[in-house]
């Protein structure tokens, strides 16, 4: 049975000391999410730039890019990338729902601050409505991408995997957005055949549960030793990183299992990246502890 | 899929009618606050059931609508569509970019054809522009469309405009460094600073620009009568005003002191700071602004005498004719 609840979302103000708000404003959706995304890329941005790296510091900011996946998805790339995975000296990157493109920048910064490092081409698959954002914030920037707009990410058409050298599923993007459509990462994992990096926020249970986010997004969360298991079959050197409880009140209570996030990577060679475990070593009581 | 939850939006501090801050204190200045922002839910007997804490730096917030709107004038279909239409009035009311009849393009467009006014009757080549309260410098990109449009694409900002923008968010000045860093740091001046501590010479700007800045600075009026003295054509400028004979005093969302003008004091201030008049170009209640409860504390009572003035102070009588606009003093508020 469905629980009927009323909410909001805004600044709330406080007299010290109290608990009753004594003004709420609220904020809007749309312009909440932006607000974040650009904040979150322009802090990246800054990194590069390291004269104003200070202005883009905030302990809310800071905290809340704790809550996001994309540093974690580009610094996996750039150490696969340094345990020799790429042949091309141009590396192909493909990404499914980008955002308005941190992975892409997290990527150019990792790419700036080493004096060894990678030539890439980045392509991004994600809604039409993130296109325009996407373009004018890296248009300028001197690397080469694409913008693919789609209406769904599902079904996966041979199309996104052409020419390039690794995929990127950004579950957790997707899932934190108003992105419409579905994320079926069981389904990436058994149709793709390219090496593939995967962001997912997943459940402990055996079998994949209904979850709500705030924004109230109801999704879909895979099992992760379903996950694990579909991988290790697939190929048996896939590696996993499990974080639990990963910003965990991103969901709304409802007394499920535990959520966190599994990063996984499975690219048809044996390279075992520090604090990466093999799939198939995946016990479930080390979830549940 | 089954739902496990049916999501209704609610207010969870509605206005009262009286202001909050006037009720059980005699001092304002001595009320301490907090702010938070968060989604909160309450379960549907009111009691609490969750919430998630985002960030509750204003400048955060305040870098989504405002680099957004830089997004949107970047739009290569905005510039076609305005190529092909021109720098019109009926241009700027189209539902395929709802963003041309909002405040800020609305006042840009004024901007604007104070310029070309001002280029055409005069040598001047290069004009200087001071925006006070820049945020990320959005004005820029619409002035930088209308020029290269307007043009024909033989000028744009850069080559025009001597830009100075004032903020006191050195986060939002980092962003307007990073989405600006192709032009010339000669022409693209950013200070930091609280809207009312800068020191111009008089007539050291052609232009200035605020939209609502001036109402929650340190020193309000000090920084309107300032803004005027620095500037030499006009001052393109959103005041928040209250129609009652005393200026009204609250707080902003984000905490800061906000004061709301009297007509008389803006009449006062013009006089004094300069040789030009108040036109006016639009007024809209707080009852239909966008943000109806951005200031703490004010009530219902307050609200209906509550509004934002779109307003120009110049000396070009021959621009406010051209133009039609009317003068303040002549204005009437239903």
């Amino acid at each position: 049975m469905s629980q009927n609840l009323m909410w909001n979302v805004g600044k709330f103000t406080y007299q010290q000391g109290l608990d009753k708000p004594i003004h709420f404003m609220e904020l809007k959706d749309f312009i909440l999410n932006d607000s974040l995304d650009f904040s979150h890329l322009f802090y990246v941005r800054s990194l590069r730039v390291k004269t104003i790296e200070s202005d883009m510091k905030d302990a809310g900011l800071m905290n809340w890019i704790e809550g996001c996946a994309f540093r974690f998805i580009a610094e996996t790339l750039y150490d696969l990338w340094e345990h020799k995975l790429f042949d091309n000296p141009q590396v192909h990157i493909t990404e499914i729902s980008p955002g308005s493109g941190m992975t892409f920048e997290y990527l150019k910064y990792l790419r700036e601050s080493k004096s060894n490092s990678f030539d890439m081409h980045y392509k991004a698959w994600g809604p039409e409505k993130y296109q325009l954002k996407f373009d004018v914030l890296h248009v300028r920037d001197d690397y080469a991408f694409d913008y693919v707009a789609v209406e769904h990410i599902k079904p996966l058409s041979k199309e996104v995997t052409q020419d390039t050298d690794i995929l990127i599923v950004n579950h957790d993007q997707w899932l934190q957005s108003d992105e419409g459509g579905e994320c079926d990462v069981l389904n990436c994992l058994q149709e793709v055949e390219k090496p593939t990096l995967m962001a997912v926020r997943v459940t402990i249970a055996e079998e994949s549960e209904v979850a709500t986010t705030v924004r109230g997004k109801e999704v879909i969360l895979p099992s992760l030793p379903r996950v694990l298991e579909l991988c290790g079959q697939k190929d048996s050197d896939s590696c996993y990183r499990y974080f639990s409880h990963f910003d965990k009140n991103f969901f709304l209570p409802s007394g499920g299992s535990e959520i966190g996030l599994l990063l996984l990577y499975t690219v048809g060679q044996s390279i075992q990246l520090p604090q990466f475990n093999h799939c198939l070593s995946y016990e479930r009581k080390s979830c549940l502890k | 899929m089954t739902e496990n939850f049916v999501l209704t939006r609610f207010d969870p501090c509605p206005l009262s009618q009286e202001n909050v801050l006037d009720s059980g204190s005699d001092s304002k200045a001595l009320i301490a606050m907090d702010v938070r922002s968060k989604y909160y839910f309450v379960d549907d007997k009111g009691e609490f059931f969750h919430e998630y804490e985002i960030p509750s730096n204003a400048d955060i917030h305040n870098c989504g609508g405002y680099v957004d709107k830089i997004v949107k004038y970047r739009d290569p279909a905005l510039k076609q569509y305005l190529t092909e239409q021109g720098v019109t009035d009926e241009a700027f009311h189209t539902d395929r970019f709802p963003i041309l009849a909002t405040r800020s393009p609305q006042c840009d467009l004024i901007l604007y054809r104070l310029m070309m006014f001002v280029k055409e009757h005069s040598d001047k080549d290069k004009i200087s522009l001071f925006d006070l309260g820049c945020t990320v410098s959005e004005h820029w990109d619409f002035l930088n469309l209308l020029i290269d449009v307007g043009s024909r694409g033989q000028e744009d900002a850069a080559t025009l405009m001597t830009y100075y923008g004032l903020d006191k968010s050195q986060m939002l000045l980092g962003v307007s460094r990073l989405m600006h860093d192709w032009v010339e740091a000669e022409h693209f001046n950013l200070l930091r600073a609280d809207g009312t501590d800068f020191d111009f010479a008089d007539h050291f700007f052609d232009f200035s620009l605020t939209i609502g800045v001036v109402n929650h600075v340190a020193r309000p009026k000090e920084a309107l009568a300032k803004l005027i003295k620095a500037t030499r054509y006009a001052v393109v400028a959103v005041i928040w005003v209250t129609l009652d004979e005393q200026g009204y005093e609250s707080f902003t969302h984000s905490l800061l002191p906000y004061y709301c003008f009297t007509l008389k004091e803006l009449q006062e201030i013009g006089s004094d700071n300069g040789e030009g008049k108040w036109y006016i170009t639009d007024y809209v209640p707080e009852s239909k602004g966008s943000q109806q409860k951005s200031l703490i504390g004010v009530g219902t009572d307050n609200t209906s005498e509550l509004g934002s003035l779109h307003l120009l102070y110049t000396s070009l009588e021959g621009f406010a004719k051209q133009q039609k606009l009317v003068l303040l003093e002549d204005a009437v508020f239903s």
